[in-house]
């Protein structure tokens, strides 16, 4: 049966964090796997790969979208950022400058995923409430810090003027 | 981390890696017939396949308690992969190597294994009961480990009692489950015929000695590197099978090899914890205070112990930690570790003292329940006072410092307690269903060999130890035994060398994570981090100190008096315009200063090791206030208010024990409403997703409000006491009586969390006699 199987792959092109990349992809590859494996951006992590963590959330096309539920070739075309697209060389996002001032992360592994939900978001809702900040990163898992911290550095963020658009 | 240059396991890639894959059982009790692989290995991009016969003429056992040993825990051998039979659903049965980690799982559906199943048992009364299957040869039941514990006179209290409580509380089975699973690398050098394991552990010197006690290799042979780690809880610890497996797979194949679980594999075969049924008997005076109690703690313990103390660590912690922070004289418990086909059971964040808690809290509850009184009144009639501290407990603890009624005072003023009850009766006579739950406890931190050794447990290094050196430049470095998973050691301790030292916190580095950098101890675990770590550094960090001046008194003119240092420069107490850089004083002990040159008799060096074992655990003190809203109609259960009064002694970072609090919070209030791993009759995980298994979102978290007060230990270095673990413990029993008193008027008494929807709302209905 699967010893029969056989690597099929398809041509893709994309954009992620700005640059273009062309590559050859196993079909059966998720698009975090391709993230990781092949481009080597492990900023993206793996929590669950049944999309409930929200640790491989990225942006697709502008929106968030979990890595681990699309397949590689799917991203075909697209133009993606992960988090190492976030900061502008050394200069903190300042979604990520406010996550460090409120010890929004002890282990850091959901963090990734937190700061590409958090920044559609306040594209979505710039200026959010408490209760649709917490609305807004309730698909996300983070088991260390209780959310507290995090709620706070997100509405710190859309209190700043006004957000820089990631890759820009 | 913000920018993603974390480097976690999965994030390591070596030159010529491949992949394994573990083939897991998928009956909860069966004899293995025949294993066939042939076809696994006509994969293109298969490489290899380890067997359980191949392994065992090379490995050790791990027994229960291993590399130590328990006098209490009942031994069998375990293998890292069972030799002809299987004892839980998900129990690794063999593994596979692939050149990616898609081909081995190829691998895995090309394998076919036959099974002969046997009877399995999944429940302790099952496994407790006459001619039940012994899930392991050479024992002749299945108990796995017992102590009778206690001391006074129960007999006499309960002859004097005025009321009588006999109670059973159920606890559910849980786990840990960090973001990041468990994972392993391997790589076998056979040049300097020494292995390399990078796995996401909290205590890689432990570690350590596992893989060299099982598989026969001194410890030089193993260097083990634990890098970044996604969260831990407990769960990362020592002696899982996989881990030596894929030691003995990058041997056998001569390459290094990865392997990191996916979700399913975490929650079936990682480590479970806290399933337990408590039955107590409780002896009280008219005015509410308990004379005695007897207990009966049988632990679920699943197939097998997982790590040093596990055979006696829940059973053993739940049955000391029922009685709480009260002056309770007349106790006697009976501690059972009873194995069942389920996943094994391991620690997991307030590991035991959950359920003792939750016990002594919903008891105290009742007391007042049945005697018409207010739960807080209740508890103060019983509070150890603090000057009686120390205290010797009938459960065979010291307790050191603390102020127990201190802490529930201040919670009743934080929280406007009579307000708040006020609120509550005002909405319930609306037909509203408010709760509000309270939870006193205290918490044993950073246990020591002496309390391992009253536990019956030998052979555990209990130390944690510091390697502090300066540099020729006077930069410093504090390699340490501990590893962060997460508690910002690499800034806490960072700042502790600073301020030991007085050097700026920018010149101090602290190196943590790999056996070939670090000095032996024990690692992170038991809330011990601030006080055994953080007491090696103070002891280290004090003989570097006294180097330092002593070598500063040359470039002083030879000065006598009193020197100190701050910022960096060693300055004379009388007279501070007399100042030398610790730069300078750095350079001669390298004798690469131009100023001194130091006489022959000076040991060269700026370098200490130091070693510190607590002498006694120290228990952290809290209360808890919850305010729940129950919708009868529908079961749900929305937490209004959370707050918490926390007492972990001296504080080393306020940032960073608000952050373990109100973190700590958020897992005990999933563990009370939400986590549950369930079977089903034959020994089949229910729960393998994070669809099944809930843990807290945003949403299920209320503003929670915090006040810190700090009862140093007489114990410790510098006072402190643990804190990682203090927020679930609270928790759990607070937001459960919470619970429990919302739904008093409903006619429902509480035994068993988590209390979510479903359960909530079939107690109502049973209790009103609904059909379910």
């Amino acid at each position: 049966m699967t010893s029969s199987y056989r690597a099929v792959t398809l041509p893709i092109k994309l954009t992620v964090n700005g640059k273009e990349y062309q590559s050859s992809v196993e079909v059966r590859k998720t698009l975090a796997d391709f993230l990781r494996d092949e481009l080597g951006l492990t900023g993206t992590h793996l929590g669950c790969e049944h999309g409930v963590c929200g640790a491989c959330t990225i942006l697709f096309n502008g929106d968030a979208v979990r890595s681990c539920l699309m397949l590689a070739v799917q991203a075909d075309g697209a133009n993606l950022t992960t988090v190492e697209g976030l900061a502008q060389e050394e200069e903190l996002h300042p979604l990520q400058q406010a996550f460090q001032e409120n010890h929004a992360l002890q282990c850091g592994f959901c963090t990734p995923g937190m700061l590409m939900t958090a920044y559609a978001f306040l594209q979505d809702t710039p200026s959010p409430t408490e209760e649709q900040v917490k609305e807004g990163i309730s698909g996300n898992i983070c088991r260390c810090t209780g959310y507290a911290p995090i709620i706070q550095a997100i509405l710190q963020t859309s209190k700043e003027p006004p957000v820089r658009k990631a890759g820009e | 981390m913000v920018r993603g240059r974390g480097r976690f396991l999965d994030d390591i890639k070596l030159p010529g890696m491949c992949y394994a894959a573990f083939v897991r059982s998928l009956h909860a009790h069966a004899n293995i017939t025949q294993i066939h692989v042939d076809e696994a290995l006509k994969i293109p991009g298969a490489i290899a396949v380890l067997t359980p016969e191949e392994v065992l003429p090379y490995v050790e056992p791990v027994r229960p308690a291993a590399p130590g040993s328990s006098e209490f825990a009942r031994p069998y051998d375990r293998y890292p992969l069972p030799p002809g039979k299987v004892a839980f659903v998900g129990e690794p049965i063999l593994a596979v190597a692939a050149e990616t980690p898609h081909i081995a799982e190829d691998m895995l559906d090309a394998i076919t294994i036959d099974y002969e199943p046997i009877p399995s048992v999944t429940d302790v009364d099952q496994s407790l009961a006459p001619g039940a299957p012994t899930i392991h040869q050479g024992m002749a039941d299945n108990i796995v480990f017992y102590r009778e514990f206690g001391g006074g006179d129960t007999d006499k209290a309960f002859q004097q009692a005025e009321l009588v409580l006999e109670k059973t509380f159920h606890f559910p089975r849980q786990t840990a489950v960090p973001l990041e699973g468990r994972g392993v690398i391997a790589s076998f050098d056979s040049g300097l015929d020494r292995l390399t394991i990078w796995t996401s552990s909290r205590s890689p010197h432990q570690s350590r000695s596992v893989f060299s006690t099982v598989m026969r290799l001194p410890e030089y042979s193993v260097r083990v590197i634990s890098p970044d780690t996604g969260g831990e809880f407990g769960i990362k610890g020592t002696g899982y099978p996989e881990a030596i497996v894929l030691a003995f797979l990058s041997k056998k194949i001569n390459r290094p090899v990865k392997w990191v679980e996916d979700r399913m594999e975490n929650l079936l075969a990682c480590a479970h914890a806290h399933e337990q049924r408590v039955e107590v008997s409780v002896a009280a005076r008219g005015d509410g205070s308990v004379l005695g109690i007897r207990s009966k703690v049988l632990v679920d313990q699943g197939a097998h112990c997982l790590g040093p103390t596990s055979a006696g660590l829940e059973p053993m912690t739940t049955g000391q930690s029922i009685v709480g922070p009260y002056r309770i004289e007349n106790y006697d418990c009976q501690a059972y570790g009873v194995l069942t086909n389920k996943c094994p059971g391991g620690p997991y964040r307030g590991v035991g003292t959950i359920q003792g808690v939750f016990v002594i809290e919903r008891i105290m509850d009742l007391i007042a329940q049945a005697l018409k009184l207010d739960p807080a009144e209740v508890r103060n009639r019983n509070f150890i006072q603090p000057h009686e501290l120390p205290y010797n407990t009938v459960a065979g603890r010291l307790y050191d410092s603390g102020d127990y009624p201190g802490s529930l005072d201040k919670l009743l003023q934080l929280s406007e307690y009579k307000d708040l009850r006020q609120a509550q009766q005002q909405a319930n006579s609306r037909g509203e269903h408010l709760g509000i739950g309270i939870s006193c406890f205290v918490e044993h931190t950073s246990t020591g060999s002496q309390d391992y050794h009253k536990r019956g447990v030998y052979g555990l290094p209990a130390f944690d130890s510091a390697t502090i050196r300066v540099d020729a430049r006077g930069n410093v470095t504090a390699a340490v035994s501990a590893r962060s998973t997460g508690q910002s050691h690499e800034s806490v301790f960072a700042n502790l060398v600073a301020r030991e030292l007085g050097v700026p916190y920018e010149t101090v580095k602290i190196l943590e994570g790999d056996t070939d950098a670090t000095p032996f101890g024990s690692g992170t675990g038991v809330s011990r981090s601030a006080v055994s770590t953080g007491g090696a550094i103070r002891l280290a960090a004090q003989d570097i100190k006294q180097k330092i001046l002593e070598l500063a008194r040359f470039f002083l003119e030879n000065e006598e008096g009193d020197l100190d240092i701050v910022d960096g420069e060693v300055f004379v107490l009388a007279d501070p315009s007399r100042r030398v850089s610790i730069a300078r004083v750095a350079a001669s002990a390298y004798d690469a200063s131009r100023e001194v040159s130091l006489p022959e008799n000076i040991e060269r060096g700026l370098q200490v090791t130091r070693s510190f074992d607590p002498p006694h655990q120290v228990f952290g003190n809290g209360a808890h206030l919850a305010v729940v809203r129950v919708a009868p109609d529908t079961g749900v259960v929305k937490l209004e208010k959370y707050f918490v009064v926390e007492d972990c002694g001296t504080i080393m970072d306020h940032v960073i024990v608000e952050g373990q609090v109100v973190g700590a919070v958020a897992m005990g209030i999933g563990n009370a409403l939400l986590e549950e791993l369930r079977y089903d009759d034959g020994g089949q995980l229910l729960t393998g997703s994070f669809m099944d298994y809930l843990v807290p979102t945003s949403l299920d978290i209320p503003e929670i409000q915090t006040l810190h007060t700090e009862s140093p230990s007489p114990f410790t270095e510098g006072g402190v006491k643990g804190v990682g673990e203090a927020g679930t413990v609270g928790a759990y029993s607070a937001v459960a009586n919470a619970v429990a008193d919302a739904l008093l008027p409903l006619g429902v008494e509480l035994t068993e969390p988590p209390v979510g929807p479903e359960r909530v709302w079939a107690m109502i209905n049973a209790a009103q006699g609904n059909p379910g």
